[in-house]
């Protein structure tokens, strides 16, 4: 038996080179190399944003329908299918208006998502869950029908401010009229997203569509929508993580979930579309409490440094608490306020673990699917504030 | 004990391009299939779904992240290998 050789100096020395050259390359090449298109995303390149507007574009025009996703629950399916919509809309409209020269190419795919979005089809989940249909009673119904009307009047408020007078305006205005309506009566000053189902984000859309609807009709709402963006200020935030909560009970009006990153970054996302300081404010408390980068690879925990808990459909599979669905969320109000690090950091993650692909034209997201690429397409193309400085 | 041959610059890039060419193919055989959702909400029919996209992501993780550091270790250490008397 012979004893191991210990390594000489000179060998000692070339591991300790190879171990640093591993760890400095690691560090460095991989944060640059999925980083480059996190920058062009944030200049508002128009060329990557038109590639996967096609992408995008073609999932419209192909049409999905709810056997296109794979959950157990025929609601999540079906709200699913509404997101791509409805997400496809806003991505597309948003593409439309930093870019006029893609208007031609885009809008027409837009307004089918539009004219999908308002089919019976889509919004049968809605009035299956109501018991009513959410248009046909706009004039008539108290019940708030929150997801599907706050959600799907966003699209048509950025419509608008393309296109002020179109098919589609008499539908703004009555969705808003009966948002508004139902919000001046409504107990706890927000609207159910189901009977008994009370969600700050769902309402955070209500709140960002009737602002919208303000600024591009001149509509008044400051009755209802002051009040309640005091509440989204104050009294539906956790008061040490700033974070929103994610449902509230319907008897009370108390927190019924914990605050929680999802949450509060899409309703940053979603409120930014009508105003900017509640969701700068939204933004900052999930940047301060949840981000976190490692290798330059951005991420955000569902739930605040320090707490644990479980997630759900909204946050995604966490993985070590990383919600997949905040890390994406995020990047919208990080572009709107032109954080760029934070912006970057997180499209790394989302360039590494949504693998882009172009082909024939088009580039989309391998993990994405039809939800997840219009998704990204929405949250990637967010207008920059007009005031945005970094925070 | 036999002690195992110390690598070649041909079965580094082998290697490594082997890799590389893996994760190329699986990219565009997973552009067409859809996977966000088996993903955010696994069903019955998932788990060869699940079990392809989590192998395509470790592959992808690894090569992306630790790939040219990896390449770039192995090859100081094999330009760097005292010569034979």
């Amino acid at each position: 038996m012979t004893s191991p050789r210990l390594p000489s100096p000179g060998s000692c020395l070339r591991f300790a080179v190879a171990a640093c050259l591993f760890v400095a390359i690691s560090a460095t090449v991989p944060r640059w190399w999925c980083g480059r298109d996190g920058h062009r995303w944030f200049e508002g390149d128009a060329t990557l944003a038109a590639a996967h507007a096609r992408e995008v574009a073609a999932i419209v025009a192909r049409g999905v329908s709810d056997e296109d996703f794979t959950s157990a629950s025929d609601l999540f399916r079906n709200e699913w299918l509404f997101g791509t919509y409805q997400m496809g809309a806003i991505a597309l409209l948003q593409i439309c208006k930093a870019s006029p020269e893609h208007a031609a190419e885009f809008l027409p795919a837009a307004e089918r998502a539009l004219d999908e979005l308002l089919s019976p089809r889509i919004r049968a989940f809605d009035a299956k869950k109501w018991g009513e249909d959410p248009l046909e009673t706009l004039e008539t119904s108290d019940k708030g029908h929150a997801a599907y009307l706050g959600y799907m009047n966003i699209a048509l408020g950025l419509h608008r401010e393309l296109a002020p007078v179109s098919r589609f305006a008499a539908m703004h205005d009555r969705v808003s009229a009966a948002l508004a309506r139902r919000l001046a009566t409504a107990r706890h000053g927000l609207l159910e997203t189901y009977p008994r189902e009370l969600y700050p984000v769902d309402n955070a859309a209500v709140l960002g569509s009737l602002l919208l609807h303000a600024r591009t009709t001149g509509a008044g709402h400051e009755a209802v929508t002051t009040p309640m963006l005091d509440r989204f200020r104050r009294a539906w935030r956790d008061p040490a993580s700033g974070l929103l909560f994610q449902s509230l009970d319907p008897h009370d009006g108390g927190p019924l979930d914990d605050p929680r990153a999802s949450g509060t970054t899409l309703a940053a996302m979603l409120l930014g579309h009508g105003e900017e300081e509640v969701s700068r404010g939204l933004y900052e408390s999930a940047r301060a409490t949840c981000a976190g980068s490692l290798l330059g690879f951005g991420f955000v925990r569902e739930h605040p440094f320090g707490r644990s808990g479980p997630g759900d459909i909204d946050s995604g599979p966490l993985i070590f608490g990383i919600s997949p669905s905040a890390t994406g969320f995020l990047m919208a109000p990080a572009r709107r306020f032109g954080d760029r690090e934070q912006f970057v950091a997180m499209h790394r993650t989302a360039h590494l673990m949504g693998a882009p692909v172009a082909r024939d034209g088009r580039r989309g997201y391998v993990t994405g699917g039809p939800l997840g690429n219009a998704l990204l397409l929405a949250i990637f193309t967010t207008p920059p504030s007009r005031s945005a400085s970094s925070p | 004990m036999k002690r195992r041959p110390p690598p070649t610059l041909r079965r580094i890039a082998l290697e490594f391009l082997a890799l590389a060419a893996l994760h190329y193919a699986l990219l565009h055989l997973l552009a067409r299939a859809r996977l966000l959702e088996h993903l955010l909400a696994p069903g019955p029919g998932s788990r060869i779904a699940l079990a392809i996209t989590a192998g395509f992501l470790l592959l992808r993780l690894f090569l992306i992240v630790f790939g040219v550091g990896w390449l770039a270790a192995r090859l100081w250490l094999l330009l760097s290998r005292p010569r034979a008397a």
